[in-house]
C-alpha cells in the first residue's frame, strides 16, 4: 500500500523537529495502522477460535471439554505471543556524517537516527523488547535491558546525544554487545556499509552465522549515489583522512562504475547468506522507506 | 650547442610556471569530504590521470613546449663534430699579420703552423701577401671562393682586422666550418663622413678620426680649391667635391642648406640602407626631409638632407632618383644595391609602440630597424639590422652607420639637443659568424653548423598540438 504523498514528511521537515520522540511518533503513525499481531494460529494462552480436528493435528491439542459437550473433536487455537528482542545496530561511524551537497538533505546519520527512533517506537509499541547498539568512535553504546517500559526512553536519549565518529570496529568488539544473549533474535543493522577492510561485512555474516535473523538497511546519501562534484578538488575520506586529488567530472564515471559493482557485491553477499537487504536514500520520505522495508519483512500487517 | 640570442634563455624561466601551477594544484583546491574514498582509486586508474593541471603528461608537455619555444627564441644552433682531420686553410686579410699583437699574434702563428694552405683575402686568393693592405670590398665573395676551392672537411680559419664582420652585405652560405680571429685595429683612421652645406663661399667637411679608444668628429670649413687638414675641396659646375687623403670624394650641391653625402659600395649596401634610415630619423629630428639618390653598384650612394628637392644633377646621368616611400607618412628609402641586384622594398611600417619614432625597412636581403626612443630629455637611436632572418645590433665600428651616428651626434649636439647614441658593443667577428648556415653542399662537409631554431619551432608546434589534445581530453 502506498501512502498518499500529503501524509509523507520530507526529511528536511523531520530535521527541523528537535524532539526525537516526536519524530519517531510522527513517522510511525504515518504508516502504522494498528498493533502488530501475528496472524499465524498456534497454541498459546490467548484463545482465538475452535476448529475441527483434522489429520496431522496433535491429539494433545484436542479440547476434551468441548468433546464432552458436543461429542466432536475440536482443536483449540490461540494467538501467538511473540516475545523476541529486536536489536537495532546503528552505524554511527564518521562516514555516516556524509550528507547531501545541497545543504538541505539529511546526512546518512541523521536519516538513520530518525529511522532508528521510529523503529524503536514501533517495536516498543508492539510490545517487543528493544535493544539499541550504537557503534561510534570504535566503541559500542548499548541500550539493552529487559525493562521494556524504559528502553524507548533510553534509546531516544542515546540517539539524541549521539554523534558520528570513528570507524567500524572489528567483529570481536561488536559481538559481545550484540550477540551476548542466547536464542534467536532479530538484528536490524542501519549503516552506510562503508568499511575499511571487511569488518562490517564480517559482523553481519557472523551474526547470521549465529542463526540470528539479520536485516540490513543500507542508508545512502544522494551524493554517495551520484557523485555530483565538479571541478578540481581534494576528496577526503571522513574516516581515514585519506585524500584523493582530482577532477570531479573526470572521476564521476569511474566512481559510478565502481559503486555499481560494490553495491551489487554487497547485495549478492547478503542475499546469499540469507540477510535481508534494502537500500534507502536520505532524500526519500522516511515513512515511505520504513513502510516499504517493514512490509517486505512482514513486520507490518 | 650555441645561441644567437642568449638573452632569450631567460625565457626558459617560464618553465617554472606550469611546474608551480602543478605543485600548487596538488596541495590546494576545494576540499570535499566523502563518506569513503575507497572507490576513487579504481576510478582514478580509468580517468583520474586526466586531471588538470596536476596531470603529469600534461605538465611535461607544457614544460617541453616552453623549453622548445625558449630555445628557439634563443636561436640555438648545433655544431656538428668534425669527422675528419683534413686540416685547415688560413685566410688572411692583407696587413693583419703586422697588426696582430699579443695573444692574437700567438694564435695567428699557431694557425699558420697548422694550416695546410695559407691564402690572402684578395682577388685570386693569392698565397703571398698583396701590396695593398686594404680590405677588398668583395671580401665575402672571396670567402665564398675559398669555401668552394677548399677540399671537403677542411676548416677555414679567417684572420681579419675586424672589418669583415662589419660588412653587412649578403653573406654567402659556407659549407666548411669557419673559425675567426679578429685582430683589433691599431692606429688612427680618418674618414670623410659628411660634407655640407655649401654656402657659396665655403663648404663644410666632417671628418671622423677613429682610434682604438673611440672616435672624434671634426668639422672643417674650407673654400673650394683649397686644402685643409687633408681635406681637398674642388668645385665642378654646381657641385663641390671633397676628398680626404685621396679617398673618394663626396659631392655637395650648390645652395644646399645641409647636404650629407654618403659613399657606399655594393658590399655596404645593407649598411647604407641602415645609414639612410638613421639619417632619415635624424632628418625628422632636424626638421628636414631626406631624399636619396642611388647610383649603380659600385658607385656612391648619396643622401640629400634638405627641405627642398635634390639638385637635378643627382637624378641625371647614371644616377637613379628614388623618391619618397609609397606609404604616406612613413618615408621609406627604396632600393639599395647588393651585388648588382636591387633590393625591392617590400613593406614600410611603423615600428614598435612606445618609441618616439621607429621604422623598419624590410628588403629582400634584410631589414633595418631604427628606433628612436625618448626618455626625458634623452633621445636614443637604436640601430639594428637583420640579415638572413637574424637580427643583429649594428656594429659601430669603422662603418657608415657609425659615421652617420657620429655625425648625428655632432649635429644634434650642435643644435643644443642632448643626444645619446646607442652604441652597441661591437661583437667580434667570430660572434658575427655564429649565424648558422645550413650547408648547401653537404657532400663535402664534415663539420657544419645546423640551425636548430626551425626544428625547435616545429617541435613546439607539435607539442602545442599535443597539449591542446590532452587538455581537451581532460576537459
Amino acid at each position: 500500500m502506498t501512502l498518499p504523498s500529503s501524509r509523507l514528511l520530507d526529511p528536511a521537515t523531520l530535521a527541523g523537529i528537535k524532539d526525537l520522540r516526536l519524530v519517531a511518533k510522527t513517522v510511525v503513525e504515518g504508516f502504522l495502522s494498528g498493533l502488530h499481531v501475528d496472524p499465524r494460529p498456534s497454541a498459546g494462552a490467548e484463545f482465538s477460535q475452535y476448529r475441527s480436528y483434522g489429520p496431522g493435528d496433535d491429539p494433545r491439542r484436542v479440547d476434551w471439554r468441548v468433546y464432552a459437550r458436543s461429542d466432536r473433536f475440536f482443536v483449540r487455537e490461540a494467538e501467538t505471543e511473540r516475545d523476541v528482542t529486536i536489536r537495532i545496530v546503528l552505524d554511527a561511524s564518521a562516514s555516516m556524517a556524509h550528507g547531501g551537497v545541497s545543504g538541505q538533505a539529511l546526512s546518512a546519520f541523521d536519516y538513520a537516527r530518525f529511522a532508528t527512533a521510529a523503529l524503536a517506537y514501533l517495536v516498543t509499541t508492539q510490545g517487543d523488547a528493544l535493544a539499541l547498539h550504537a557503534v561510534t568512535g570504535g566503541a559500542v553504546l548499548d541500550v539493552d535491558d529487559r525493562r521494556r517500559e524504559h528502553s524507548l526512553t533510553r534509546a531516544l536519549q542515546l540517539l539524541e546525544h549521539l554523534n558520528p565518529a570513528g570507524a567500524w570496529p572489528s567483529v570481536d568488539e561488536i559481538l559481545p554487545h550484540v550477540a551476548r544473549h542466547r536464542g534467536r533474535q532479530l538484528v536490524l543493522v542501519l549503516s552506510d556499509l562503508w568499511e575499511q577492510a571487511d569488518e562490517l561485512r564480517r559482523t553481519v555474516l557472523t551474526l547470521r552465522a549465529l542463526r540470528h535473523e539479520v536485516l540490513v538497511l543500507h542508508v545512502m546519501s544522494r551524493a554517495d549515489l551520484e557523485f555530483p562534484y565538479q571541478g578540481d578538488a581534494v576528496f577526503e575520506d571522513r574516516e581515514t583522512g585519506a585524500t584523493v586529488a582530482g577532477n570531479g567530472g573526470g572521476l564521476r564515471a569511474g566512481y559510478l562504475t565502481s559503486l555499481e559493482s560494490w553495491l551489487e557485491d554487497w547485495r549478492r553477499t547478503l542475499l546469499e547468506h540469507g540477510v535481508a537487504y534494502q537500500r534507502i536514500v536520505t532524500d526519500e520520505p522516511l515513512e515511505q522507506a520504513l513502510r516499504s522495508f517493514l512490509q517486505r519483512r512482514r513486520l507490518l500487517p | 650547442m650555441g645561441f644567437l640570442s642568449p638573452l632569450w634563455l631567460w625565457a626558459l624561466a617560464a618553465i617554472a610556471l606550469p611546474v608551480a601551477l602543478h605543485l600548487l594544484s596538488r596541495g590546494r583546491g576545494r576540499r570535499v569530504q566523502l563518506a569513503s574514498t575507497r572507490l576513487l582509486p579504481s576510478a582514478l586508474s580509468l580517468r583520474g590521470r586526466r586531471l588538470s593541471p596536476s596531470d603529469m603528461p600534461l605538465l611535461f608537455l607544457r614544460t617541453l613546449l616552453l623549453a622548445a619555444v625558449g630555445l628557439a627564441l634563443a636561436g640555438a644552433w648545433w655544431q656538428h663534430a668534425a669527422t675528419s682531420t683534413a686540416g685547415s686553410w688560413l685566410l688572411l686579410e692583407p696587413g693583419v699579420r703586422t697588426a696582430a699583437t699579443g695573444q692574437a699574434a700567438e694564435r695567428l702563428g699557431r694557425w699558420r703552423s697548422e694550416a695546410r694552405e695559407v691564402r690572402y683575402l684578395a682577388p685570386g686568393l693569392p698565397g703571398s701577401e698583396p701590396a695593398t693592405d686594404r680590405l677588398s670590398p668583395d671580401a665575402w665573395s672571396l670567402l665564398l671562393e675559398a669555401d668552394r676551392a677548399a677540399p671537403p672537411g677542411v676548416e677555414l680559419r679567417v684572420a681579419t682586422r675586424g672589418r669583415l664582420g662589419e660588412l653587412q652585405g649578403e653573406r654567402p652560405a659556407l659549407t666548411h666550418a669557419v673559425s675567426w680571429l679578429a685582430v683589433p685595429a691599431t692606429g688612427a683612421e680618418r674618414a670623410l663622413i659628411a660634407a655640407g652645406p655649401w654656402t657659396g663661399s665655403s663648404v663644410r667637411g666632417i671628418v671622423e678620426t677613429t682610434v682604438a679608444a673611440g672616435s672624434r668628429v671634426t668639422t672643417v670649413d674650407l673654400p673650394p680649391g683649397t686644402t685643409r687638414a687633408g681635406l681637398v675641396a674642388v668645385q665642378t659646375g654646381n657641385h663641390v667635391s671633397l676628398a680626404l687623403d685621396g679617398a673618394p670624394a663626396l659631392a655637395v650641391g650648390a645652395s644646399t642648406l645641409l647636404t650629407l653625402a654618403l659613399h657606399a659600395d655594393a658590399a655596404h649596401a645593407a649598411s647604407a640602407a641602415v645609414w639612410l634610415a638613421a639619417c632619415e630619423v635624424a632628418g625628422r629630428a632636424l626638421g628636414a626631409s631626406a631624399t636619396r639618390v642611388e647610383q649603380p653598384a659600385g658607385a656612391a650612394v648619396r643622401l640629400w638632407l634638405d627641405d627642398r628637392a635634390p639638385p637635378a644633377e643627382w637624378a641625371s646621368g647614371n644616377g637613379v632618383l628614388v623618391t619618397e616611400a609609397p606609404s604616406p607618412g612613413v618615408p621609406c628609402f627604396g632600393s639599395a644595391v647588393a651585388e648588382g641586384e636591387p633590393i625591392v622594398v617590400q613593406r614600410c611600417e611603423e615600428g614598435a609602440a612606445g618609441t618616439a619614432g621607429a621604422a623598419e625597412w624590410r628588403t629582400a636581403g634584410g631589414s633595418a630597424l631604427i628606433q628612436e626612443s625618448v626618455a626625458g630629455s634623452l633621445r636614443t637611436w637604436h640601430l639594428r639590422t637583420r640579415a638572413a632572418g637574424e637580427w643583429s645590433n649594428l656594429a659601430l665600428g669603422d662603418t657608415l652607420p657609425r659615421r652617420c651616428a657620429a655625425w648625428l651626434a655632432a649635429e644634434l649636439a650642435r643644435r643644443g639637443e642632448l643626444v645619446a647614441m646607442s652604441r652597441f658593443d661591437r661583437r667580434s667577428v667570430a660572434d658575427e659568424q655564429r649565424v648558422p648556415r645550413r650547408s648547401t653542399n653537404a657532400a663535402g662537409a664534415s663539420a657544419r653548423r645546423e640551425d636548430l631554431s626551425s626544428w625547435l619551432w616545429l617541435v613546439a608546434a607539435a607539442l602545442a598540438f599535443a597539449e591542446r589534445s590532452r587538455a581537451r581530453r581532460i576537459g
